[in-house]
């Protein structure tokens, strides 16, 4: 029996048009493949990024002379010098080192964790630089913090922190 | 004859096959441009940590990845309450912030090396990145002269090291000649040695090629300017003077080598909106002095109040500390642009300088280095 031409010439522009939304599907595959590429390596790039700007902050706030002595020495009165500068001592550093981010230094020569302020300098062993909130990633180092008022160095950490 | 349904095959294949071919040339093109200006922000972002790496470690050393594009309009701009940022005119490289005090020149290959001003109650470290430069000087053989181009020479690296792919040398322009050491430009220890017992030379006309950068020290800049580059006049009592830069019409005012470091490193040169690098440099270069500086010294005031609370004025300590504090009230929160407002400043940073060494030699405060 011979096949109605009409019905094949349908046929056979059904198959083309299928094809053709194939071809279409595999380019956008490509694309979408190709975008979706590149948002990961920026992610990647990004998260790789976090964990570098917390060890050079770490790095920066250990090697600044405006916190520390000597080299590597942190010293107890430029840290409460600047906590007590409130928000402003925050602001200001964080222009200079970036946004986002805090430091927290606890002095390990004395019992529990009493922030130093104007008020208490000498009797006090933790600085908490720039607002400490969640959430966060973080790092600890170990670091000295030379105590100017009875010129000793004291074993003590930095946990420095960025905002995720 | 065609059949109808082989016509309308020829056309949709042509409509399609064109429309496909169109759409995947604009997105290739596309992506091969955001692929390039990624890579280039890759490149950017790798320089500024590897000026980092430089300026915590004050190790040197060669960044040469700038050869696989143009990056020759890249430049640090400050910001007003961010990171200053490096961008790239007339490029869709997106800006690339920079944590560090940079110096930074562009070129194929650059040295990247590590220098401190030190105020003695501070020390203030930067980075300075910089390609192949000869730096030419055009002696007028006065001791103030001397004393300026050997406080710049200073603050430029030596890149004599085996390793160092750039090089910087220094070169002396007499009229129409130039000489060298040798057969290349001088090094650092060698134009430091010569500079002692040079005498002075004719005006400078010598022809210069691009990676030259002419320095002129003269007392009678702002009425005489040399042929490009900077002139810088001699300084005051305070070690304060004026610079100015061949075809700019401006005045600078300097108050440390490092200003005159900057100026004679970016020189002349123009970008597309008339600007010279000279003035870019010295601008990113106070910018982020001044915001260390004025924090440092509030910090630093801050600290000898607390001292001061636990000593009693007896103490032999006392009076300097107070005379430092005085000193440190004076600086920051200024522009610091004209030339009185730079004396005043350097007047309180010569004296905190003094103070704070009184201090270290008196044994009421450690050297910074540790002694």
């Amino acid at each position: 029996m011979e096949r109605n031409p009409a019905r094949k010439g349908q046929s056979e522009i059904m198959e083309y048009i299928v094809m053709v939304v194939l071809i279409v599907a595999a380019i956008i595959a490509i694309i979408l493949f190709l975008s979706w590429w590149s948002i990961m390596q920026i992610e990647m790039q990004g998260s790789k990024n976090q964990n570098d700007k917390i060890v050079s902050l770490g790095q920066m706030i250990m090697g600044d002379y405006m916190l520390i002595n000597e080299q590597a020495m942190l010293d107890d009165a430029k840290l409460t010098s600047l906590v007590s500068m409130s928000s402003e001592g925050c602001e200001r550093l964080q222009a200079l080192l970036g946004a986002n981010w805090y430091a927290k230094i606890k002095s390990l020569d004395m019992e529990g964790d009493i922030p130093c302020t104007w008020g208490n300098y000498p009797d006090c062993n933790s600085w908490t630089i720039c607002e400490y909130k969640e959430p966060h990633i973080a790092q600890v180092f170990p670091v000295n913090v030379y105590r100017k008022l009875s010129d000793k160095a004291a074993l003590a950490v930095l946990e420095v922190g960025v905002y995720t | 004859m065609l059949a109808i349904h082989r016509i309308f095959q020829m056309i949709f294949g042509i409509i399609v096959s064109v429309t496909i071919l169109y759409f995947l040339i604009v997105y290739s093109g596309q992506y091969k441009q955001n692929q390039e200006d990624f890579q280039k922000a890759l490149i950017l972002k790798a320089f500024a940590d590897e000026a980092k790496s430089v300026y915590l470690t004050g190790i040197s050393t060669n960044f040469t990845q700038f050869y696989k594009y143009d990056f020759s309009s890249c430049f640090i701009k400050p910001q007003t309450k961010s990171l200053p940022e490096m961008q790239c005119m007339g490029t869709g490289i997106a800006d690339v912030p920079v944590d560090t005090p940079l110096i930074f020149y562009p070129g194929k290959q650059v040295y990247i090396s590590r220098g401190s001003l030190d105020y003695g109650w501070w020390v203030y470290n930067f980075a300075e990145a910089m390609p192949s430069i000869t730096f030419v000087f055009n002696p007028e053989g006065s001791q103030e002269e001397k004393d300026v181009i050997t406080s710049i020479v200073q603050l430029i690296p030596d890149t004599t090291d085996d390793w160092s792919v750039v090089k910087v040398g220094f070169a002396i322009c007499d009229g129409g000649s130039l000489s060298n050491c040798g057969d290349q430009p001088c090094s650092k220890d060698d134009i430091l040695s010569i500079i002692s017992s040079w005498e002075a030379k004719t005006k400078c006309t010598a022809s210069l090629k691009k990676s030259m950068k002419l320095v002129t020290v003269s007392r009678s800049c702002g009425s005489f300017m040399p042929q490009s580059g900077v002139c810088i006049g001699y300084p005051n009592t305070y070690g304060v003077g004026n610079a100015y830069i061949q075809g700019s019409g401006k005045e600078y005012v300097w108050k440390d080598p490092l200003d005159l470091v900057a100026l004679s490193l970016g020189g002349s040169e123009k970008d597309e909106f008339g600007k010279t690098a000279g003035e870019k440099l010295y601008e990113i270069k106070n910018s982020a002095l001044m915001a260390r500086l004025s924090l440092a010294a509030d910090i630093t005031s801050r600290r000898i109040e607390l001292i001061l609370r636990s000593i009693s004025p007896d103490n032999p300590c006392y009076a300097s500390y107070v005379s430092l504090v005085n000193e440190l009230s004076g600086i920051g929160g200024k522009d610091y642009t004209d030339l009185s407002q730079m004396d005043g400043l350097n007047q309180h940073l010569n004296a905190a300088k003094a103070y704070f060494q009184s201090l270290e030699e008196a044994g009421c405060e450690r050297s910074m280095y540790g002694a």
